[in-house]
């Protein structure tokens, strides 16, 4: 009924129904709108904006292969993509797309070095799940036993309870906090002398399960650990010259202040100017944008300490 | 579990998952507090109220050699949502007799207005505060009748700020 429309008139009005949050509605103007012209990225992107909202996260990845094949270089594309590949549980996938559309750089730069962070994160997470579960037998039947007892959970709740949906989410996430407690607690018991400081306080009124006088008695982790697993049973600190003079978090794209040879992140350094202060902070030097510069060196040192210490991605 | 509970369960998942849906502030005051707990200022102590990060209360002892050794002064602490780029509100709660404190508690400091950096820290600004009450700064007054005092008649203006700071 609407075929006397052109392509982009219902890209338009999908717009429209994107904004009023029926994306349902705006799904099929996009749809329409590709089969009238099927080599417009755009009616891609806005779709697969749609399908992220709607969590059909498979949807996402099947249109954004074709927005980046249309256009290699839509950062859309590539972020949409990798924000769905995180939550289908492919972080390593969803890093490689992240990392190219950081390459294309943009405007929301903030927003996909905090997604490539949470990549990052699960990444590494999920890389030492296994390798712990390889050569820990101990945790492997501890977090057997986590797994088991959230499993039984999960099919104890009410599937009819309105919040069902949230009780499940909030299991999850139960679950990964002991799976997360479970990692220190062997790190401890694998290094006994040594003060290992948790980055993960331990919440123990929610989680009953393990409790941290449980350690003693946990067989420690065999001597065969290799080069790897020592790194994960270092003392959880970051060096300062890592961190953020702003934030004190870990620098993801360090710059240098030419005016004081002082580093910064990028992102909140340039967030800092936006308050009209046009000054190094820490130097207190008059300072800008057009006064600062990668400083690759420093990139470098974090990719490396990252690469050996994940967790330290949100420290 | 079905493939699309498990997605609506993953993203709830995020938004529950503590360090993750902090604010960039919030975050940052949680490593100040770390910080101040581990390594605490000389002669200061400082820590949220209650269960809001962004109101803390700091007492200060009066440093030895100024007039204000005996007080112990209290300050509430209060971090804007934009905290570290725009500076923390501090008020001092007890009486203090300084030139550049008045009587509802505001402080005249540089590093709290125009001078204030995202690099400072609420440590810093402590000392500093620890070091106004050392070191008045007359010259830029906020009460001008003491700091007029404290130029012309130091004896007289240590007597009054030394009782105040008894009581």
């Amino acid at each position: 009924m609407t075929s006397y429309l052109t392509a982009e008139q219902h890209k338009l009005k999908g717009n429209e129904y994107f904004k009023n949050k029926a994306y349902d509605d705006a799904i099929q103007e996009y749809s329409t709108a590709i089969v009238k012209d099927p080599k417009v990225a755009v009616y891609y992107c806005n779709r697969a904006n749609c399908f992220l909202k709607l969590e059909r996260f498979t949807n996402v990845v099947a249109d954004c292969e074709r927005v980046v094949e249309l256009d290699p270089k839509s950062v859309k594309g590539y972020y949409f993509m990798g924000k769905a590949q995180l939550e289908l549980g492919q972080p390593s996938e969803a890093y490689s797309r992240l990392k190219k559309s950081l390459d294309q750089r943009s405007s929301f730069i903030k927003d996909i070095v905090m997604i490539i962070s949470e990549a990052k994160k699960q990444k590494w997470i999920e890389d030492e799940r296994r390798k712990l579960s390889q050569v820990s037998e101990t945790y492997h039947y501890l977090s057997g036993l986590v797994e088991q007892d959230i499993q039984r959970q999960l099919e104890a709740l009410d599937k009819n309870a309105s919040d069902y949906q949230e009780n499940i989410a909030y299991l999850r996430s139960e679950r990964d906090q002991r799976l997360q407690q479970l990692e220190i607690l062997l790190q401890r018991a694998g290094t006994p002398d040594q003060y290992v400081k948790p980055h993960i306080q331990l919440d123990q009124s929610k989680a009953p399960l393990i409790s941290p006088e449980s350690s003693p008695q946990l067989p420690k982790v065999s001597g065969k650990q290799d080069s790897h697993q020592e790194a994960s049973f270092q003392v959880r600190e970051v060096p300062d010259y890592f961190l953020d003079k702003i934030t004190f978090e870990f620098m993801h794209d360090p710059v240098i202040s030419t005016k004081s040879g002082i580093s910064y992140e990028r992102s909140t350094l340039l967030e800092h100017f936006s308050y009209g202060r046009m000054f190094d902070p820490v130097a207190q030097v008059p300072l800008t944008e057009h006064d600062i510069v990668p400083n690759r060196a420093l990139k470098e040192a974090c990719d490396d300490f990252l690469s050996k210490n994940g967790w330290a991605v949100d420290y | 579990m079905s493939s699309s509970t498990a997605r609506t369960a993953n993203t709830t998942l995020k938004k529950k998952t503590a360090t993750s849906s902090l604010s960039s502030s919030a975050k940052r005051i949680q490593k100040e507090l770390a910080e101040i707990n581990l390594d605490p200022p000389c002669n200061c102590s400082a820590g949220p109220k209650g269960d809001n990060l962004y109101e803390w209360v700091s007492t200060i002892m009066g440093p030895s050699g100024s007039p204000y050794a005996a007080g112990v002064y209290f300050l509430d602490i209060h971090f804007p949502q934009d905290y570290p780029f725009k500076p923390p509100k501090i008020v001092f709660r007890t009486r203090i007799y300084h030139c550049n404190i008045n009587n509802q508690g505001q402080i005249c400091l540089d590093i709290l207005k125009d001078n204030w950096s995202p690099a400072l820290t609420i440590s810093k600004v402590l000392l500093s505060i620890c070091s106004l009450l050392t070191d008045a700064n007359p010259h830029d007054p906020l009460v001008a009748s003491i700091a007029h005092q404290y130029l012309n008649d130091r004896e007289e203006h240590d007597r009054i700020a030394k009782d105040w700071a008894k009581r």
